[in-house]
């Protein structure tokens, strides 16, 4: 009796130490360095997507909530009588002003609140709703329609679908035409049209919350917008050196920011040598056991694969390298690759991100903005460039590195397959001490004209505001950065170069 | 004899801290342009100062607050002067205390924002080299009353419903 019960643990044992061995071998990649995903993805998407579809947990809602996340406007200006206020994510009433535009917003695309007009209107018209009693959500950078919806609604397709492809902010118009509407205006950044769609709302809640949110936030300050002050056109009698885009808010004071600070945590020191070590490979299919590793002169640890080199360098600096020709890292899930376009790069690069930042640093990702536009590659489909910056307050840090400055994350994705991958993986906060002062706006400009100008062309500030900037040893200072002529600049208000 | 050296260096410092003091107050003179200017003040050089906004020199708006723009070479001082019906003169704006001045940059860009009174309000801008070389332009604006814009809108609302 005895002998048989040792015979019988010993049997179990054997049995589950096979499972576990075959799982091993299957699932980890002991044979081939690419692992057996390929596989795993197409039961995956054969099979248990189309189920867990059916039976209603599909993972674009997971999806949709990381882009809510990572694609916050980048200012609300509200207008009232006169008065305008600019809020960011540092503003205590962003966050409820967001609700609100969104509440509006989303009502209109689903159907809560009907449309009851439609029209093109002319920029002038546009622009000019902006002086009255108004929302305006801007986003910074233009966004795929579908994205931007899936974002707000969880759906691809609503209202506006047929009219706008490219937006890149809207406006709520509260007192709006002859009729006191309230209309909703949508510029398509791709066919240049504006549109004014008149809604059924409640006028008379929207504007009590409008008046709340003024009262709560107003300072005095009204900074004017580049259209109200000519700064967007050529004017005959002078030669103009620079031009602004039209919605530009030019603040006319000198700018205050807090200094930051790296927040030193243990996420450094795990990625190199820690748990974290293991996660990341596993995130970039580095196959621990085929791989070669070793430390090089500048004390980064490199990892090395057939298909591609990662990095960890000391700074934090994780770096993914596809090489020349080879596919690099399938983001997709076993996602169709046909017709590959901005929406699925999105959507795959945000996962990504997501889950990555999920391993190294949940809170390193609540502080991420996508910052580049979200639109098709008209010179080279299926190839995209998509980048992230790391907010503290609503301000960006960004990177000194050897070829410029660079954002915290960027990605190259052609077709579904990781090129490369960049990310700067710290953590920074607000700290005590000395405020910084930067000159105002005009003063910044002066620098660019000075630096760009060529005595003909006038130069085009497509945009500009302020950011840290953390040079290559770690002294993080706040500047003026700009997009001129389509380039990102950073401005030098000291000794320091600009790019 | 030390005593003579030293009188001879103090004088020597008197007259550099003397020259010094009015090479500075010449240059602080070109830099500042006077607090009120007669209503009939005219231009001495022409287009120093170019108005960009508002566009037109007499206009109408509902808004309690008017964005001023204009251009001028760099260097020259650009200053905003409000009428002052009772004194009969501009007299430069202030806001918090700080004119609403600058000397302009690269840029050859002014900017600045005023707060508009009921009805008529009249303004100046003076671009300036110095006392002597400047240019200024008049420009009025009209704040029409919100109260009576929404009546008219009342009405037409009332109609179309």
């Amino acid at each position: 009796m005895y002998k048989k019960s040792i015979q019988n643990i010993l049997l179990v044992g054997s049995v589950l130490t096979a499972f576990i061995l075959v799982y091993q071998i299957w699932f980890s990649g002991y044979f081939l360095s690419d692992g057996y995903e390929y596989l795993t993805s197409g039961l995956y998407s054969k099979i248990v997507q189309p189920i867990l579809q059916f039976l209603g947990h599909s993972n674009d809602r997971d999806f949709s909530e990381n882009i809510q996340m990572l694609f916050k406007p980048e200012k609300i200006v509200l207008n009232a009588s006169s008065d305008r206020v600019i809020l960011t994510e540092e503003e205590a009433s962003f966050n409820e002003t967001r609700g609100l535009s969104r509440e509006v917003i989303r009502g209109c695309m689903v159907g809560d609140y009907p449309v009851k007009s439609k029209e093109i209107v002319d920029m002038d018209t546009y622009f000019s709703v902006l002086k009255g009693r108004s929302i305006y959500v801007d986003y910074g950078k233009d966004c795929d329609y579908r994205l931007f919806s899936q974002g707000i609604c969880g759906k691809e397709k609503n209202t506006f679908t047929d009219d706008i492809s490219v937006i890149q902010s809207y406006i709520i118009s509260l007192h709006d035409g002859l009729l006191n509407d309230v209309s909703i205006y949508i510029a398509d950044q791709k066919s240049n049209h504006a549109y004014r769609y008149v809604v059924e709302a409640d006028k008379s809640r929207l504007e009590k919350q409008l008046s709340n949110l003024m009262r709560q936030t107003y300072t005095g300050s009204s900074p004017s917008y580049s259209f109200e002050l000519n700064f967007h056109k050529v004017q005959d009698q002078r030669i103009s050196k620079v031009l602004f885009d039209p919605l530009i808010l030019s603040d006319l004071t000198p700018v205050s920011l807090p200094p930051v600070r790296i927040d030193e945590g243990e996420t450094l020191d795990n990625m190199f040598h820690g748990r974290l070590t293991e996660s990341i490979l596993d995130m970039f299919s580095i196959n621990s056991q085929t791989m070669r590793k070793y430390t090089d002169l500048d004390n980064a640890r490199v990892f090395v694969e057939n298909n591609a080199t990662l990095t960890l360098r000391e700074n934090g600096l994780l770096e993914y390298q596809a090489v020349q020709g080879g596919r690099g890292l399938d983001i997709t899930k076993g996602d169709r690759r046909a017709n590959y376009d901005i929406y699925a790069a999105t959507t795959h690069a945000v996962d990504f991100v997501a889950e990555l930042c999920g391993q190294i640093s949940p809170e390193f990702f609540d502080h991420l903005q996508i910052s580049t536009n979200l639109t098709e590659n008209a010179k080279n489909q299926g190839l995209y460039r998509i980048c992230f910056d790391y907010y503290v307050q609503g301000i960006p840090i960004r990177h000194k590195t050897a070829d410029g400055y660079a954002y915290t994350i960027e990605m190259e994705i052609a077709d579904g397959y990781l090129q490369s991958y960049n990310q700067f993986t710290k953590n920074y906060k607000i700290t005590d001490g000395e405020i910084r002062t930067l000159p105002p706006m005009l003063n910044a400009a002066d620098m660019l004209v000075d630096s760009l100008y060529d005595g003909e062309n006038p130069l085009y500030i497509n945009k500009i505001g302020v950011c840290y900037a953390e040079n290559e040893q770690n002294i993080i200072t706040p500047q003026w950065h700009a997009i001129v002529d389509g380039i990102d600049r950073m401005i030098a208000t000291d000794e320091e170069d600009d790019i | 004899m030390v005593t003579k050296r030293f009188i001879r260096t103090v004088a020597k410092c008197s007259l550099v801290l003397m020259l010094a003091i009015v090479m500075m107050s010449t240059v602080a003179q070109a830099n500042t342009a006077p607090d009120v200017l007669p209503g009939t003040v005219e231009s001495t050089v022409q287009d120093l100062v170019i108005l960009k906004a508002p566009e037109q020199l007499v206009s109408s708006t509902n808004n309690r607050k008017l964005p001023i723009s204009a251009t001028a070479p760099q260097g020259v001082l650009v200053s905003v002067y409000r009428y002052n019906y009772v004194t009969g003169c501009y007299h430069k704006i202030t806001l918090n205390d700080i004119p609403l001045e600058s000397i302009v940059g690269s840029t050859m860009l002014f900017a600045g924002q005023v707060d508009l009174n009921s009805g008529a309000n009249k303004f100046l801008i003076r671009g300036a080299w110095d006392d002597a070389a400047y240019t200024v332009v008049k420009f009025d604006v009209n704040v029409l009353n919100e109260g009576f814009m929404d009546r008219i809108k009342g009405v037409i609302s009332t109609i179309f419903n």
